[in-house]
């Protein structure tokens, strides 16, 4: 098990490269908050949306019944997946039965959280991910970095050397406008000839039974208007009540996530285009289980702006791969958790508690609230480090017991001032890694307390 | 049918207690001009705005602007095109569209984007197949924000319905923005009126 911590050593060991990973997401969160600036009524649309996102939490069976309805008299055809299991095997089900042999997929955390690419790869399916960065990151058979800006941790160099490899671009090419025309080219042939093409959900609108897919590419309405079987995923806390709410939504994400004051395409599909076939997924995916949770049940209302990654002090500096997650950063950590407690009780600890992602949540999710909560659930279910266990037991016993904290203190301050540098910040000592100890006092704050109230 | 209902009775046993759904207020638009907030917010995004007062003038205004395009189709009344769209069979048939000249309805203008509804379009790829695109609107449809566009237009009218809002892009490769991903890579949005 490799922890948060020893992965972002690994990225920050290119400080160059972090300083730029940092800016570049910083760059990110500006434009935002310049976009935020422009509307004058930020806030309210706010708790409009955490409002609508409680009140969908409270009434989920029943919106969930309402959407199913209604996108069957659309002619959808709606399947439930209790896990990533069922969902792979309903569309592979559905694939095999016609026949496709290669499928476009364009953004869905959900497929990547069920590990949908590798499950139909190995039944002799192609599955070609056609945003941009999901293409650059699933040639270099990495993870996506980020949820709105998949391959943020790559120089253009980087994706020039891939480009050259697997879409024989020039070697050493590194123009961004050469390097996407390229891609370009190469995803027009798979969009010409794919049997189905897979979308993720942004909003599934209950008193209509329609859904809306939110890219700037196109890629997700090429895809599903070329091939002749669209198959859409979505968790289920995707619903929202009415189409009128939408309009608070769709201010807040793009707006959030990039600082566009809309993404460039807003598609709304309610069915097949004539003589085509759409199905829906609906996924749990632990999502019910979360939403027992009363502390927790709030990370459900995230829309996946991606606002808390680019603002986060220590995802800007450790990089999105170092969560290990599908889903990395403070919504990621809070999230993970969740779904396996054991695997990720390392990131509930990668935070800093400053609270900013809280700040630019467009759906008030109390992000580092629940960050601090999760510490409390991993020490009592006792997946804390060894040395993190036994050092807190024991400060703990320091604390309570005043006799020994003083004899212990004065101890410190010696042991501070005589030991060895080498001693002093030996492996053992994590805190003073990147960090001098303060230099010891002359007096302890209880000398000088009751030197003072001699006076 | 078995992991419906068990999603549904784990809903069920989980969910929280009743939380009241907000009404949306109306809320102030600015005082500007929404043309000018519309013009301005399209070439933030990399379109092109064009007033013409008489739809008369879409023609030569097309021709003047995308000379010697082999393929051309519309579906705005008035203008036709290179190409019939009646006469084109399957979507594929529109991989070599240079130009696509669409009528819209709703355009907003907080965000520039323009409202298309599926029942006028014969093939869903007509927006996004293209290299280059025009969208029609009129200046009556012309609204402020996202929260009165959709009291305008009925999103269910048709199975696909989207706002464009400018060319298709991609910011993937470092943050650099390049106009023209899989979509257009040109988008001039004309009101007429």
């Amino acid at each position: 098990l490799i922890s948060h911590a020893e992965n972002a050593e690994k990225f920050i060991a290119d400080e160059p490269r972090t300083n730029w990973h940092d800016e570049t997401l910083w760059f990110v969160r500006v434009k935002r908050d310049a976009a935020v600036k422009s509307v004058p009524e930020w806030e309210t649309l706010r708790e409009l949306a955490s409002q609508i996102k409680a009140n969908v939490l409270a009434n989920l069976d029943t919106y969930l019944e309402e959407f199913e309805r209604h996108a069957k008299t659309n002619g959808v055809i709606v399947h439930w997946a209790g896990n990533a299991r069922e969902h792979n095997e309903i569309i592979y089900g559905i694939l095999s039965e016609k026949g496709v042999k290669k499928m476009v997929k364009s953004k869905s955390m959900l497929t990547e959280e069920c590990h949908l690419n590798p499950y139909l790869e190995e039944r002799g399916i192609t599955v070609v991910d056609t945003d941009l960065g999901e293409r650059i990151v699933q040639l270099r058979k990495e993870m996506p970095s980020h949820i709105v800006l998949p391959a943020v941790h790559l120089k253009k160099e980087d994706i020039g050397e891939t480009f050259h490899q697997h879409l024989g671009t020039e070697k050493g090419a590194s123009d961004p406008d050469y390097l996407a025309a390229a891609a370009r080219k190469h995803l027009r042939e798979q969009f010409m000839t794919a049997g189905a093409a897979l979308t993720g959900v942004n909003f599934a609108i209950a008193e209509t039974g329609g859904i809306v897919v939110c890219t700037n590419e196109g890629n997700a309405d090429l895809g599903v208007a070329l091939a002749p079987l669209h198959i859409a995923s979505m968790g289920i806390e995707k619903i929202i009540p009415k189409t009128g709410h939408l309009g608070v939504f769709l201010r807040l994400l793009a707006r959030s996530a990039t600082g566009q004051p809309s993404t460039v395409y807003t598609s709304h599909y309610h069915g097949p285009e004539r003589a085509k076939e759409m199905h829906l997924v609906l996924v749990d995916m632990g999502r019910t289980e979360q939403l027992g949770r009363e502390d927790f049940r709030k990370s459900l209302y995230c829309i996946r702006c991606g606002a808390c990654m680019n603002t986060c002090p220590v995802f800007r500096r450790s990089g999105g791969h170092s969560y290990n997650a599908i889903v990395p950063g403070p919504i990621g950590s809070i999230l993970s958790p969740g779904l396996d407690l054991k695997k990720y009780s390392a990131l509930p600890f990668a935070s800093t508690l400053c609270g900013s992602c809280t700040d630019v949540c467009p759906v008030k999710i109390d992000i580092h609230q629940q960050l601090y909560k999760w510490r409390q659930i991993v020490a009592k279910e006792n997946e804390l480090p060894v040395f993190n266990k036994i050092f807190m037991k024991a400060m703990g016993y320091v604390f309570a017991h005043p006799l020994l904290y003083r004899i212990t203190a004065s101890a410190g301050k010696w042991i501070v001032r005589i030991t060895p540098r080498s001693l002093l910040y030996s492996r053992w000592n994590i805190w003073g890694k990147q960090r001098e100890l303060p230099p010891a006092p002359k007096q302890s704050f209880r000398t000088w307390w009751l030197n003072n109230n001699k006076q | 049918m078995s992991a419906r209902e068990d999603i549904l009775k784990s809903v069920r046993r989980n969910k929280p207690e009743q939380s009241p759904l907000p009404l949306v207020p109306e809320f102030d638009k600015p005082a500007m001009d929404l043309v000018k907030i519309f013009e301005d917010n399209l070439l933030k995004i990399g379109g092109r705005f064009k007033q013409l007062t008489n739809p008369d003038m879409l023609k030569p205004f097309i021709e003047e602007n995308y000379p010697g395009l082999r393929m051309i189709v519309s579906n705005v009344q008035g203008y036709e095109g290179t190409h019939k769209l009646s006469s084109i069979t399957k979507a594929h048939d529109l991989e070599n569209l240079d130009l696509a000249v669409l009528q819209g309805g709703t355009a907003v203008a907080e965000n520039a984007s323009i409202w298309l509804s599926g029942d006028t379009l014969p093939f869903r790829a007509l927006p996004v197949i293209c290299q280059h695109l025009v969208l029609v609107f009129n200046r009556g449809d012309l609204v402020y924000n996202m929260h009165e566009a959709y009291q305008k237009i009925e999103i269910n009218r048709s199975t696909y319905g989207a706002f464009i809002a400018g060319p298709s892009k991609t910011a993937d490769i470092e943050q650099s923005l390049v106009i023209g991903a899989h979509g257009p890579k040109s988008m001039i949005a004309v009101m007429l009126g």
